[in-house]
């Protein structure tokens, strides 16, 4: 017997997301039950990372989930994955979050970054996807493999949503260094997350 | 700006650090339809949303689940209610001495910010719905007055009684958010028994908000003549909390007429009894759960 492939798993994953996306639309409220079970650590997790605040961060799984039980239709299975448009969703409004809250304090807070243990794969959910704990681990990996300079201004810009100068400001590197390294990070984990990041698997649908 | 800077911007523009000309430049391209920088993007998209997977699982509380699904069970409740049929109906005010139809949602659910005034104005509640079939029923009035003044009157204790579910159904929808907005709310969970083993329920319950409400699914329609029935099991004693209906889908979901106080509670159960319920439970348990302690 041959193990499915990572474009299989991603594949049924997705045609099971947004079949519950589907019924969700037909307001069966046990599909949104399904999604939920199926996504919300992930949600709850990223939120975290991203927001720092329990609380803020069980806001925000509420946001998330409410959003796609009311305005599913925004969701286009056409256009790409479901797990593409979720993550995106989250990330956009945790960082909407944590920049209303930089703003209110009148201050960039000190962003600590992550230690290496903290992307470790060794978060295993029995409800995850099988193709969501590949992933996992795939990014685990080749954030393993980063420069840790590269590393680190790639998690200040996606988790901290810093910009340019503010991750230089915060890393008192030159702005210049710091797109560079952002860049060469970005394209240093497309190479190696392979397979994961060439055929567009969680952002763009199946051909 | 030639194609070699162009797709250089392919992993700003994904991690959303394109600002200002650059981002105007890019944009435009794009839509220009350049392919190769579209294939760099659609990489540098899948990277940036592989980052999410480097934060770890965190599973959430369990009462985040219960809130969101009771938000989701009361948006259903609302939009039935929409689409419940109303016939055109003479013009009938609230009665003044009934609850208002307008609740308060409390903490939650939060209308989001992209969707904020679509589905708020669609809870708006359902007096908007109404409006334009009572201005239409203000003119049947005009148009028919005497000759069907009996018809209008059987119509309008039809659209009298229709009112009156709608309030009682707001003001069970109000009761609700009362309950999961309590101070300190705990969430009991309960599970099917030998002869339900699909069942399952939740109690949230409040002893300081002075609250509770229970929450049933997949439980099997009762048989003739018989209901489900709620008790709380203080020490060794039952006492019953009311029976209460199951609808067509087997969920049901019941106020506890008589909120327990913190200490002392064992257990919740709910048992088959003869239509009308008992004093003390008598029939197989269908649901159970017991209650942790926590202070």
């Amino acid at each position: 017997m041959t193990l499915p492939s990572a474009r299989e798993l991603a594949s049924e994953a997705n045609a099971f997301d947004a079949e519950l996306m589907q019924r969700v639309r037909a307001r069966d409220a046990n599909a949104l039950r399904a999604l939920y079970d199926r996504h919300s650590s992930m949600v709850y997790g990223l939120g975290l990372r991203i927001v720092r605040d329990p609380a803020e961060a069980e806001d925000l799984v509420q946001d998330v989930f409410l959003h796609l039980w009311r305005r599913s239709e925004l969701f286009d299975g056409a256009r790409g994955a479901f797990l593409g448009w979720l993550v995106s969703l989250v990330r956009n409004r945790a960082i909407d979050r944590l920049r209303a809250r930089r703003t209110k304090e009148q201050k960039t807070d000190a962003y600590e970054v992550e230690r290496r243990s903290d992307v470790s794969p060794r978060s295993v959910d029995p409800n995850e996807t099988a193709y969501a704990g590949e992933l996992r681990m795939a990014v685990a990996k080749s954030l393993a493999a980063l420069p840790e300079a590269q590393r680190t201004a790639l998690e200040l810009a996606y988790y901290g949503g810093m910009s340019h100068s503010e991750i230089a400001e915060q890393l008192e590197t030159p702005l210049g260094t710091v797109k560079a390294r952002i860049r060469q990070g970005m394209l240093r984990m497309r190479d190696l997350l392979g397979d994961f990041a060439a055929a567009g698997l969680i952002a763009e649908p199946e051909e | 700006m030639d194609q070699d800077r162009f797709i250089e911007l392919a992993p700003d523009y994904a991690l959303g650090l394109l600002e200002g000309e650059d981002l105007e430049q890019f944009e435009r391209h794009l839509a220009a339809g350049c392919e190769a920088c579209e294939l760099e993007l659609g990489r540098m998209d899948a990277v940036g949303d592989a980052l999410a997977y480097a934060a770890p699982l965190v599973a959430p509380p369990a009462e985040l689940r219960d809130r969101i699904l009771l938000a989701v069970d009361a948006d259903l409740a609302a939009s039935k209610r929409e689409q419940a049929p109303v016939a055109p109906p003479p013009h009938v005010a609230p009665r003044a001495d009934g609850p208002s139809p307008n609740y308060s949602p409390g903490p939650w659910p939060q209308p989001d910010r992209a969707g904020a005034s679509a589905p708020a104005a669609k809870r708006g509640g359902f007096l908007g719905g109404l409006a334009p079939a009572l201005a239409f029923a203000g003119v049947l009035v005009a148009v028919l007055s005497g000759v069907h003044a009996l018809k209008l009157r059987s119509q309008l204790a039809l659209v009298r009684a229709d009112l009156e579910r709608v309030q009682a159904e707001n003001q069970e929808l109000a009761r609700i958010m009362d309950i999961v907005g309590s101070p300190r709310l705990r969430v009991v969970a309960l599970g099917g028994q030998a002869g339900t083993p699909g069942a399952e329920g939740r109690v949230l319950w409040s002893p300081e908000g002075k609250k509770a409400v229970l929450y049933a699914y997949g439980l099997p329609k009762p048989p003739a003549g018989k209901d489900y029935q709620l008790w709380v099991i203080e020490g060794s004693t039952p006492r019953s909390e009311g029976v209460f209906p199951v609808d067509e889908k087997g969920q049901a979901q019941h106020v506890l007429p008589e909120v327990p106080a913190a200490g002392g509670v064992g257990a919740f159960a709910v048992t088959l009894e003869p239509a009308g319920g008992l004093s003390a439970p008598s029939g197989p348990m269908v649901l159970l759960g017991s209650v942790t302690q926590v202070n």
